[in-house]
C-alpha cells in the first residue's frame, strides 16, 4: 500500500502545543500543503504572531520570525520590500490582526504589499486565557465580558474581510471555515490563490479563517464546531470579498461585449 | 483496500476525525491512554475505510496516515 | 577626494548608500526631516528600496524584517519618534539583528520641542526599551565624523549582531559643513548562518526570535549576548581628549556640545587655565579607560551637555567619585554658548586655586 495523505513536508514532524481540539493545527497543515504543493518552501519566509500561533516558528519548515505583537504585517513587508523574491506569509490572530496591530494590517493592505496574510479568527484571546478580542461576538462571555459582550460599553466586533476590502490595495480578502471537510478544502484553495497572487504580484492577500478555541469557549472540540457553524458564521459570513483575479475576468468578458456578472 | 492508521502519541483525542468519516466508522478507544494520557482515535472497520481521507483531513494534528 | 557643503541630516543619508544601506523606513518627524526626504529621492535611483511607514512602531518593526534577512537596513526619527520605536529596538536586540537607528535628539519630555538638545542620552545608553540588552551608541561631533561613522555603525553591527544608534541632534543634523566621502566597504558581512532568506532546500530552517518561553533558556540566551557586549566593551569604545596632559579642569561632553565646550577651552587656555576636553565618541561603550587616563592630573570635572545632566551619572561611575563632578547645561532645546561654559570654567578655577 502507498502513503495517500500525510503531513506535509513545510510542517515539521513536530507534536503541536495547541490543545485538543483547537483548529490551528488544521490551517498549519493547508498552508505547509500549499506550500509544498507550489514547490517553494525553500524560498519562503513565515512571520509568526504574539498569541496562540507564537511558536509557529517552530512548526512551519522554512524560515521563520517572529514578530512583536500586531507587528507581523509590518515585519513582513520589511522582508519582501528587502528580498522581492522571497514568497511572504504572515500567520495572524484576531487579537494580534484586528487590535494592537490594525494599523500595520490596514496600511500593509492599501499599500498593495504583495505579501499573503493568514488570519485566524476565533473571536478571542487564546494564548492569555480567553480574554475578550476584537472578533468577540456581542453577548459572548470572555473572561473581561464577564456579563456578556456589550457593543454600547465595549464596542462592536471588526468585520476584517468587509473593511479591508474597501482598500484598493486588497487583491483577495476572503473569509473561509475549517469546520467541514469541504471548507477546508475551499480554504486551502483560498490559500493557494493567495500565495499565486503574491507570485504573479498582485498585492496584499488575507484569507480570514473562522476558528475554534474549545479551551476558552468551555465547550468540546465537537460542541465548538458547531457553536462555529450555529453563532460565528452567521455573523461572519463566508465568501469573497475581493478578489481582483475575478475583477479582471470580469473586465475582459466586459471588454469583448460579453456580460459580467 | 485503504488503512487509516493513527501515531498513537499525537492524537489527542479530540474527535474531529469522527465527525468527518462519511462511513462513520472512527471512534475513540477506551482501553489503552497513548503517553499524553489520552484515549485515541482509531479505526472500526478497516474493511470498510475507503481511504478518503477526509478524517485525516479533519484532523489538527496530523495524526492519521491514510494508506491506500 | 573632493568637498561638498552639506547638511548634517543629507550627508547622514549619502553616507549611508554609500555604506551599502539597502533599505530606509521611517516616519516623518522634526528635526530629522531632510534625512527621510533625501532618501526618498535617492533610493529609488541607486537601486535601495525608501517606504514611509504608517508609523514608527511600524517602521521599526520594517527593519526587523528586512534586517532579518541580513540587508544592511536603518531608520532614523527624533526623538518623541525613538520613544515609540523601543518597542521594535527590545525586539530587535532580542533577536540579534543587526541594523542602523538614527536619533536626531530634540527636546522632550513629550512633544517637548523641535530645537536641539541632548535629552535623550539616558534613554539612548540605558534604556531604549524593556530587558536586559544594549545597542552600540555614537555620538559624533561634526558633520565629517556623522558621515565617518555611519559606515562604521554597519560594520559593528553586523560583526557583533547588535542594532546600532547614531545620536544625532538637532544641530548637527541641521548645520552645513563640508564633507569628504571616503572610499568605503559596501558589503554586509557574511549572514548566511541566520539570516531569513529562505532554506533553498539545503539547511534547517532559521529562526529570527526573541522568544524563549523557558526561563533557564532566555537566561543563557542572554549571557550569550553579553558575552558578545563584554567584547564590545573591551574593543570598540571609542573618544578623543584635547590638552588633557597638563589639565587641572577636564570638561566632559559629547556630540555638538563638545564643540562649544571645545571654543570655551580655548578661550579658557588664553587666559592661562589649565583646562582640557575629553569627548567619548562611543557612549555605550563608555570610553572609561579613556576617561580616567584623560582626568589622572585632574582636579575638577565639569560635564556640559544639552540636558539637566544624564552623562554626568557614567563620568562619576567611571571616575568612581574619586574626583569632584560638577555639571553645566541648558535643556529644552536651548544651546549653551561657550562664554557661559567659561564662565563655569573660571568658578571652578577659582575654587582649585
Amino acid at each position: 500500500m502507498a502513503v495517500k495523505f500525510q503531513r506535509p513536508h513545510a510542517l515539521c514532524d513536530v507534536r503541536l502545543h495547541y490543545c485538543a481540539g483547537c483548529t490551528h493545527g488544521i490551517i498549519h497543515r493547508l498552508v505547509a500543503e500549499v506550500i509544498d504543493e507550489m514547490g517553494i518552501e525553500g524560498d519562503t519566509v513565515g512571520v509568526c504572531p504574539v498569541g496562540c500561533s507564537v511558536f509557529a516558528y517552530n512548526y512551519f519548515g522554512c524560515d521563520m520570525i517572529e514578530a512583536p505583537h500586531g507587528r507581523a504585517p509590518a515585519v513582513a513587508t520589511g522582508v519582501k520590500r528587502a528580498r522581492p523574491d522571497l514568497n511572504v506569509f504572515t500567520y495572524q490572530g484576531d487579537g494580534d490582526l484586528a487590535a494592537i496591530g490594525t494599523a500595520e494590517t490596514v496600511h500593509a493592505a492599501t499599500r498593495g504589499e504583495n505579501i499573503v496574510v493568514i488570519f485566524v479568527n476565533n473571536g478571542t484571546y487564546g494564548m492569555t486565557g480567553g480574554q475578550m478580542a476584537p472578533t468577540t461576538l456581542p453577548g459572548q462571555v470572555t473572561t473581561t465580558s464577564p456579563y456578556g459582550r456589550d457593543p454600547r460599553k465595549a464596542g462592536y466586533p471588526i468585520h476584517v474581510c468587509e473593511m479591508l476590502s474597501t482598500l484598493d490595495g486588497t487583491a483577495l480578502a476572503v473569509r473561509t471555515a475549517v469546520d467541514t471537510v469541504p471548507h477546508i478544502r475551499e480554504t486551502k484553495k483560498m490559500i493557494r490563490k493567495a500565495f499565486e497572487n503574491q507570485q504573479k504580484g498582485n498585492g496584499f492577500s488575507i484569507v480570514e479563517i473562522l476558528s475554534t478555541c474549545p479551551s476558552n469557549w468551555g465547550l468540546t472540540p465537537k460542541e465548538s464546531i458547531k457553536r462555529l457553524q450555529e453563532e460565528c458564521m452567521p455573523y461572519y459570513p463566508l465568501g469573497v470579498y475581493k478578489d481582483v483575479n475575478m475583477e479582471e475576468a470580469n473586465a475582459d468578458k466586459l471588454a469583448m461585449g460579453g456580460a459580467a456578472k | 483496500m485503504a488503512k487509516m492508521n493513527v501515531i498513537f502519541d499525537r492524537c489527542k483525542g479530540c474527535e474531529l476525525c469522527t465527525t468527518a468519516c462519511p462511513k462513520q466508522i472512527v471512534a475513540i478507544q477506551h482501553e489503552k491512554r497513548n503517553k499524553e494520557g489520552v484515549f485515541t482515535a482509531y479505526c472500526t472497520d478497516d474493511d470498510a475505510c475507503i481511504g478518503c481521507a477526509m478524517c485525516a483531513m479533519m484532523c489538527p494534528d496530523c495524526a492519521i496516515v491514510i494508506e491506500s | 577626494m573632493e568637498k561638498v557643503l552639506m547638511k548634517g541630516n543629507e550627508a547622514l543619508a549619502e553616507a549611508a548608500i554609500r555604506a551599502g544601506c539597502k533599505c530606509f523606513f521611517g516616519y516623518p518627524i522634526t528635526p530629522q526631516t531632510e534625512l527621510s526626504e533625501y532618501l526618498s529621492k535617492q533610493m529609488p535611483k541607486r537601486g535601495g528600496v525608501f517606504l514611509q511607514a504608517e508609523s514608527e512602531v511600524a517602521a521599526i518593526n520594517m527593519v526587523l524584517g528586512a534586517g532579518a534577512t541580513g540587508t544592511r537596513v536603518m531608520t532614523s526619527s527624533s526623538s518623541p519618534g525613538i520613544s515609540l520605536k523601543s518597542e521594535g529596538i527590545s525586539y530587535i536586540a532580542g533577536s540579534d539583528v543587526p541594523c542602523l537607528i538614527v536619533n536626531v535628539e530634540r527636546g522632550g519630555p513629550g512633544l517637548g520641542s523641535i530645537q536641539p538638545s541632548q535629552q535623550d542620552y539616558w534613554q539612548a545608553t540605558k534604556g531604549l526599551g524593556h530587558g536586559d540588552f544594549r545597542l552600540i551608541i555614537l555620538a559624533p561631533n561634526s558633520v565629517q565624523e556623522v558621515v565617518n561613522l555611519v559606515s562604521r555603525a554597519f560594520a559593528l553591527g553586523e560583526k557583533y549582531r547588535v542594532p546600532v544608534m547614531l545620536l544625532s541632534d538637532g544641530l548637527l543634523g541641521q548645520m552645513m559643513e563640508p564633507v569628504e566621502f571616503p572610499e568605503i566597504s559596501a558589503t554586509p558581512a557574511d549572514n548566511s548562518g541566520w539570516a531569513a532568506v529562505g532554506t533553498k532546500m539545503e539547511r534547517e530552517h532559521h529562526i529570527v526570535n526573541s522568544l524563549y518561553i523557558e526561563a533557564n533558556d532566555l537566561e543563557e540566551q542572554v549571557k550569550k549576548r553579553y558575552e558578545r557586549y563584554a567584547l564590545i566593551e573591551e574593543n570598540e569604545s571609542e573618544s578623543e581628549s584635547y590638552l588633557c596632559d597638563d589639565a587641572d579642569i577636564v570638561i566632559t561632553a559629547f556630540g555638538a556640545t563638545s564643540r562649544i565646550a571645545k571654543s570655551a577651552v580655548n578661550k579658557a587656555r588664553a587666559e592661562g587655565i589649565k583646562v582640557g576636553l575629553f569627548r567619548p565618541i562611543t557612549l555605550w561603550p563608555f570610553p572609561k579607560k579613556q576617561l580616567l587616563e584623560a582626568t589622572k592630573q585632574a582636579k575638577a570635572v565639569l560635564s556640559v551637555e544639552m540636558n539637566m545632566g544624564q552623562m554626568i551619572d557614567d563620568v562619576k561611575l567611571a571616575l568612581d567619585c574619586k574626583i569632584p563632578v560638577s555639571f553645566y547645561g541648558r535643556t529644552g532645546g536651548v544651546i549653551p554658548s561657550p562664554n557661559e561654559v567659561l564662565a563655569e570654567i573660571r568658578k571652578l578655577n577659582g575654587g582649585i586655586k
